[in-house]
């Protein structure tokens, strides 16, 4: 028995303990992911089918502001579908599971839809966009869905960071397909170079997951290209910035 | 061929038609999904998206000019968050214009004058804070209201510290948008009228020592001025502290009489013997400490002006004596045989409703009709609009320079509990609350801590019937009060037609006047 003149001891909390607390496991990390981004599809679904049937109503009504409000509210269901979208392919890089479906594309055709995905995400008024596209098909070997996302994440990067201009060149030298994707703003730091393709590692003000750029770098490498950063060849939004120049070099190869 | 599709289905052909650059504006390109009709021969891969591509997308939103000058700018990096909320703000009746970039926001600032600033915290090139703060320096009376989407403590905290006049959090509600809107836009707008204000005391063209500007006191002074050179009795009313006797002074001043005195008496203050005495002078042995003959004021203000306050309240028997007076232009002194005559402007006031104590027998009627030739209302102060600010200022000013006290004037949040108050006691008793908020003060502006409970808590009539909690709940003895006074205000003061639409008879109105202290207070 206890000494009855002896109070009770308080429970503590064993800070060790809390520190060998063990790892998630990255298999059931990733599995969770994957069941999130496959839950949020059901209620994405519903809005999405809602939204169209709201515009096709809102479409009868003049003077437009019914159909402002629909398609307000499908861009922010366009951007919870790309969270959903990235969300998903995390869970397949986490895992070391990340299937490539690779057929044969026209890259020039995935850098345009990927161009109007990110306008439409990341839509600013004050930005123009510019881009060269070659005349002919560009064939490259990829995953349509996983480049054509990887692309758009970087344009999305461009759209936000620019100040009055973002642009997209694809060009293409023997056996290789280069698409540069530059913006005239602020340019990326020194010191957030270094961990700029890390995941989870954001611009200054904190803006997104810090998930885009470090997917796509990844998404473009099992494809077997590259992603580097260069100094932006557009001339400076303001005084004394330049700005960023992401360039995807993929190799070229498959029939369009 | 490649084709854009505006995302309602609508198709635009023919954009560019030569390699080279092209190029579309990303609020546009954003209603557009590029689509590849294959089933045609690609002409061009490249292509300009310039003017015809905005005709052709429904609902488009080029950024055109509304048609009033926008009165708050949004900003949000997020511009699907500024096309929301101009929506919400459009919809309560406020035009906005949005940046997407706190630096573009900037430049705007810089170039043109905003109301109201409505900023996102969390931006990529220039976070709402600083932006907040560098606002601020190119604008310093324009309120900004950050919209975070972290709803913690610190965030508001943060931005309350960069000088931000209030927060909401996302997801914006509509209904509280345009609430904080609108307070911001006042909060804006007072912090002009006091700026304003403080160059309006030093610039304003005073009449006498009347100060105001508002249509009411204008035609005050219009109608001083035009009377001023007459000899015709003049008849000043209005309710206690609205200044009768500084508008008597006005006339006296702006008269051929300005050389002579101006006198003042107050005819309620005395009884009738001793009222007759100082008005009409006495001679020796009049009555039993009359050791000396003595003038009265109207000889005394021979020249010049007699004014006679509270003249409704005079002594019955005094009055035909007073009429005599005024008619013959000549007083008899008291125990004396001889009429003298006086060269004196005879200037009287009232805040008796003086037609109704005519009908009550409580004043003659043809000493009425010979004060009443011409009649100036003093309006009261909850009339007078901007005036109370104008007058607040004017008072802090001298109240401070006496006291050696550098005050910069009224902060806004306190000259909003200002014009709030209804002011009862009318300039009087603006002038005691800021001298009590001159004493009290702690910074170089009065602040609101600085007032009065009664005015810091001061809740408009109109609120009564909206009230939304228990410490808003009037008593039934204050509601009929506040009650009472509104309508006699929208008579303009005529007691018998406010009992008439009161539903009660005159005594009644009175009796209750009496209860609430309103008889002495505002009315008479």
């Amino acid at each position: 028995m206890g000494d009855p003149m002896t109070a009770a001891p308080e429970p503590t909390i064993d800070a060790s303990a809390e520190r060998s607390r063990p790892a998630l496991d990255p298999v059931a990390v990733a599995s969770f992911l994957t069941n999130l981004s496959h839950v949020l599809r059901s209620p994405l679904a519903i809005v999405s089918g809602a939204i169209a049937e709201l515009r096709a109503d809102a479409g009868k009504v003049p003077g437009g502001e019914q159909l402002l409000l629909v398609d307000l509210a499908d861009r922010g269901l366009l951007r919870l579908v790309r969270i959903a979208d990235t969300v998903s392919l995390l869970a397949a890089v986490e895992s070391g599971a990340l299937a490539l479906s690779c057929q044969s594309l026209d890259l020039v055709e995935v850098a345009r839809a990927a161009m109007a995905r990110a306008a439409r995400v990341e839509p600013r008024r004050e930005v123009e966009m510019l881009w060269d596209l070659p005349q002919a098909p560009c064939p490259v070997r990829g995953d349509e869905a996983r480049l054509g996302l990887a692309i758009g994440e970087i344009m999305i990067n461009a759209i936000r960071h620019a100040r009055g201009r973002a642009r997209l060149v694809l060009a293409v030298t023997p056996g290789l397909a280069r698409i540069a994707i530059e913006d005239d703003g602020r340019g990326v730091s020194a010191e957030a170079r270094a961990s700029l393709f890390q995941r989870f590692t954001h611009d200054a003000a904190g803006a997104g997951l810090g998930m885009g750029l470090a997917l796509a770098h990844d998404v473009i490498a099992q494809h077997g290209g590259s992603l580097s950063l260069e100094a932006s060849t557009l001339p400076p939004g303001r005084p004394g910035t330049v700005g960023a120049r992401f360039v995807v070099a993929l190799p070229m190869g498959g029939q369009a | 061929m490649w084709r854009f599709c505006a995302h309602g289905g609508q198709g635009i052909s023919g954009i560019g038609g030569v390699n080279g650059l092209a190029r579309v504006v990303l609020g546009l390109l954003g209603e557009i999904l590029l689509s590849l009709d294959q089933t045609k021969p690609r002409q061009s891969n490249a292509g300009t998206a310039g003017d015809p591509l905005v005709e052709g997308i429904p609902g488009s939103r080029a950024p055109t000019m509304p048609t009033t000058a926008p009165t708050v700018l949004v900003v949000d990096d997020d511009q699907g968050m500024c096309e929301l909320l101009q929506v919400m703000l459009r919809r309560s009746g406020v035009e906005s214009e949005w940046r997407t970039s706190g630096l573009d926001a900037l430049d705007l600032v810089a170039e043109r004058d905003f109301e109201v600033i409505l900023t996102d915290l969390g931006m990529a090139t220039l976070g709402g804070a600083e932006l907040c703060e560098r606002v601020l320096a190119i604008r310093p009376d324009v309120p900004v209201v950050v919209v975070t989407g972290n709803a913690s403590l610190d965030a508001a905290v943060a931005a309350i510290r960069a000088g931000a006049y209030d927060f909401v959090t996302k997801p914006v509600d509509a209904s509280l948008l345009t609430l904080v809107v609108a307070r911001a836009r006042q909060h804006g707008q007072l912090r002009r009228e006091v700026k304003r204000l403080r160059r309006a005391v030093v610039d304003t063209q005073k009449f006498g020592r009347l100060l105001g500007e508002s249509s009411c006191m204008r035609r005050v002074f219009d109608l001083v001025a035009r009377v001023a050179d007459s000899d015709a009795s003049v008849l000043i009313t209005g309710e206690s502290g609205t200044g009768k006797e500084l508008i008597a002074r006005a006339l006296h001043e702006h008269s051929g009489r300005k050389a002579g005195p101006f006198l003042a008496i107050n005819c309620a203050a005395m009884p009738a013997t001793l009222l007759e005495s100082e008005l009409f002078g006495h001679v020796r042995g009049a009555f039993t400490d009359a050791k000396a003959s003595r003038e009265g004021l109207f000889i005394h203000a021979n020249g010049g002006t007699l004014f006679l306050d509270e003249v409704g309240d005079m002594p019955l028997e005094m009055q035909p004596k007073l009429l005599r007076a005024l008619q013959e232009r000549t007083v008899r002194p008291v125990g004396g045989n001889e009429d003298v005559p006086f060269d004196a402007r005879i200037v009287t006031a009232t805040n008796h409703d003086l037609e109704v104590a005519v009908d009550e027998k409580r004043f003659r009627q043809d000493l009425f009709y010979r004060i009443n030739v011409v009649r100036v209302d003093a309006p009261p102060l909850r009339e007078r609009g901007g005036d109370v600010l104008l007058l607040a200022q004017h008072f802090v000013e001298r109240l401070g320079a006496r006291s050696g006290k550098v005050i910069r004037g009224v902060h806004a949040a306190a000259a909003e509990r200002l014009v709030a108050y209804d002011w009862p006691g009318n300039v009087r008793e603006l002038e005691n609350c800021m001298e009590r908020a001159v004493a009290l003060l702690r910074f170089d502006e009065v602040t609101v801590d600085d007032l009065p409970e009664k005015i810091r808590h001061y809740r408009p009539d109109r609120l009564v019937f909206a009230m939304e909690d228990l410490s808003e709940v009037l008593t039934i003895d204050e509601l009929e009060r506040r009650y009472i006074q509104r309508v006699i205000a929208l008579v303009g003061g005529n007691k018998s037609r406010a009992a008439d639409l009161l539903g009660l008879d005159r005594r009644t109105l009175y009796r209750r006047l009496d209860r609430y202290g309103g008889s002495d207070d505002r009315s008479t």
